[in-house]
């Protein structure tokens, strides 16, 4: 996976660890290299989980060329299938704030801060805030962030939902790597299907959703992961042994 | 009449199920649910009941799907059939009347779904929370990747389903999955009956109507709740 210009990827058993090479980037170079780690990843039977690491602080400019400014960033995090994790260190601004949005699990370090004052330089945020901020930590606390540019620490981000934990700027690595094997112990098909069910749940009526979530239960019904894992089950033995499959 | 899962009583318009498979955890298995699913049907056209409460009647609420049921099914085209269109669950998210559930010990898969389901949970000081279904290579299948959204944070959902993180009824409490926690088990049930008596003090038709159209504003389209809303207030 050395083909990207700006990432580098570590991999740790069946998950990837995505590191940008350098902290201040523009939206075009990221929009290339995420382009395509996006169908790698969505078409590679050995990723089940996948980490963004941001540890080192992380900027992103608005993009030098014009045919990128509007191009979405957030769109293309959100196409991943498989779980999305990150690992924050530092301050969070407008398109890096964007870009965090779409994912799963967040933790942050406790001098990480977030803000989006896009509106104080006559502009409007354009790549999903004003449509995913809501959906995660509620629509007054959006409407302050994103219409005043309110900034929030990292105990505040908790406290609305934004950020899952806070660790220290030497643990945070480690503790996203045991997140990450934590999720690869599971059954991918599952992890998947669960994520594109809670995620679908957001955009439609609730018994439509519910009939949906039985139409991918039904799918994993045939599943080897499946059978082998109830036979483990009615055993009494636990399963970890997923393939995938 | 005798059901062999569930207890059921009537009493003062309120219906109070008590979930009774003790010897396997209070799981559900296919003759629970055929149960709950007669009951509730029946419950939902009684005019003389107001609201519905939960409960178990053993130390846990309730331990999920019964697994060892699973891979027994004859067809994968069937049970699908089965489970969409002669769904409990479903028939419990569009019940009418007011649902409070009252929770101790574990309450994981499909009995931690049922809670979600219900408009009030409330628990007991020794409440523990699991969807445990990835690590089995399963989903949700009783409404719980749609209805965790509607009540607490997207992050938190996240958590508990896709990461299978186990929640105490502190955590509970604090990301709004129950209404309130008590030490006390018996001033919890007292709690819950009081509570009960008030909801069913109000008239069954506006409390219907209120329901819906809070869940209503679950579903997104908000212009058409809003315009819900607005015949509902001339109706009353």
């Amino acid at each position: 996976m050395n083909k990207y210009n700006f990432f580098k990827i570590k991999k740790y058993k069946k998950s990837i660890v995505i590191a940008f090479s350098k902290n201040n980037m523009t939206a075009d170079d990221i929009y290339y290299d995420l382009n395509l780690l996006v169908d790698d990843i969505n078409f590679d039977d050995n990723i089940w989980a996948v980490a963004f690491d941001f540890s080192k602080g992380f900027k992103i400019h608005n993009a030098c060329d014009d045919r990128f400014v509007y191009l979405s960033l957030t769109e293309l995090v959100m196409n991943i299938r498989k779980p999305t994790l990150c690992a924050i260190n530092g301050q969070i601004i407008n398109r890096a704030f964007e870009f965090i949005l779409p994912m799963d699990y967040r933790i942050c370090t406790q001098n990480s801060t977030f803000s989006m004052n896009q509106i104080l330089d006559v502009n409007i945020q354009f790549d999903g805030a004003t449509q995913l901020l809501p959906r995660i930590i509620g629509l007054n606390k959006a409407k302050e962030m994103i219409m005043f540019g309110v900034d929030i620490n990292s105990e505040e981000a908790v406290n609305f939902g934004l950020i899952n934990t806070i660790t220290s700027e030497y643990k945070i690595m480690n503790l996203m790597i045991e997140k990450l094997l934590k999720i690869v112990d599971f059954s991918p098909l599952a992890t998947q299907y669960t994520k594109e069910a809670i995620n679908f749940g957001n955009e439609t009526p609730t018994v439509q959703g519910m009939k949906m979530e039985n139409d991918l239960s039904s799918i994993l019904l045939s599943s080897n992961d499946r059978i082998q894992a109830i036979n483990s089950f009615k055993n009494k033995k636990s399963h970890k042994n997923f393939k995938g499959k | 009449m005798p059901w062999e899962y569930i207890k059921y009583n009537k009493k003062n318009n309120i219906a109070h199920i008590e979930l009774d498979n003790s010897s396997k955890k209070n799981s559900f298995n296919i003759i629970m649910r055929e149960e709950l699913k007669e009951v509730i049907n029946a419950i939902s056209i009684d005019n003389d009941i107001k609201v519905l409460i939960f409960s178990s009647t053993s130390e846990n609420f309730s331990s999920g799907a019964d697994l060892s049921e699973f891979n027994t099914f004859p067809s994968i085209v069937k049970s699908n059939q089965i489970a969409k269109y002669k769904n409990l669950w479903i028939d419990l998210y569009q019940f009418e009347k007011p649902i409070i559930s009252l929770t101790k010990g574990w309450a994981i898969g499909s009995g931690f779904e049922l809670l979600m389901l219900s408009d009030f949970v409330f628990a007991h000081t020794s409440s523990k929370f699991l969807m445990p279904e990835v690590q089995w290579s399963l989903i949700p299948i009783s409404g719980g990747t749609q209805t965790f959204v509607n009540k607490i944070k997207d992050l938190y959902v996240k958590e508990i389903l896709l990461f299978s993180e186990e929640i105490n009824a502190d955590k509970a409490l604090k990301i709004g999955l129950v209404n309130c926690i008590f030490e006390d088990y018996s001033e919890l049930l007292n709690h819950v009956f009081k509570y009960a008596e008030k909801i069913s003090s109000i008239d069954t038709s506006r409390l219907i109507k209120i329901k819906k159209l809070l869940n209503f504003s679950t579903e997104k389209n908000i212009y058409f709740g809003k315009r819900l809303e607005e015949i509902y207030s001339r109706s009353l």
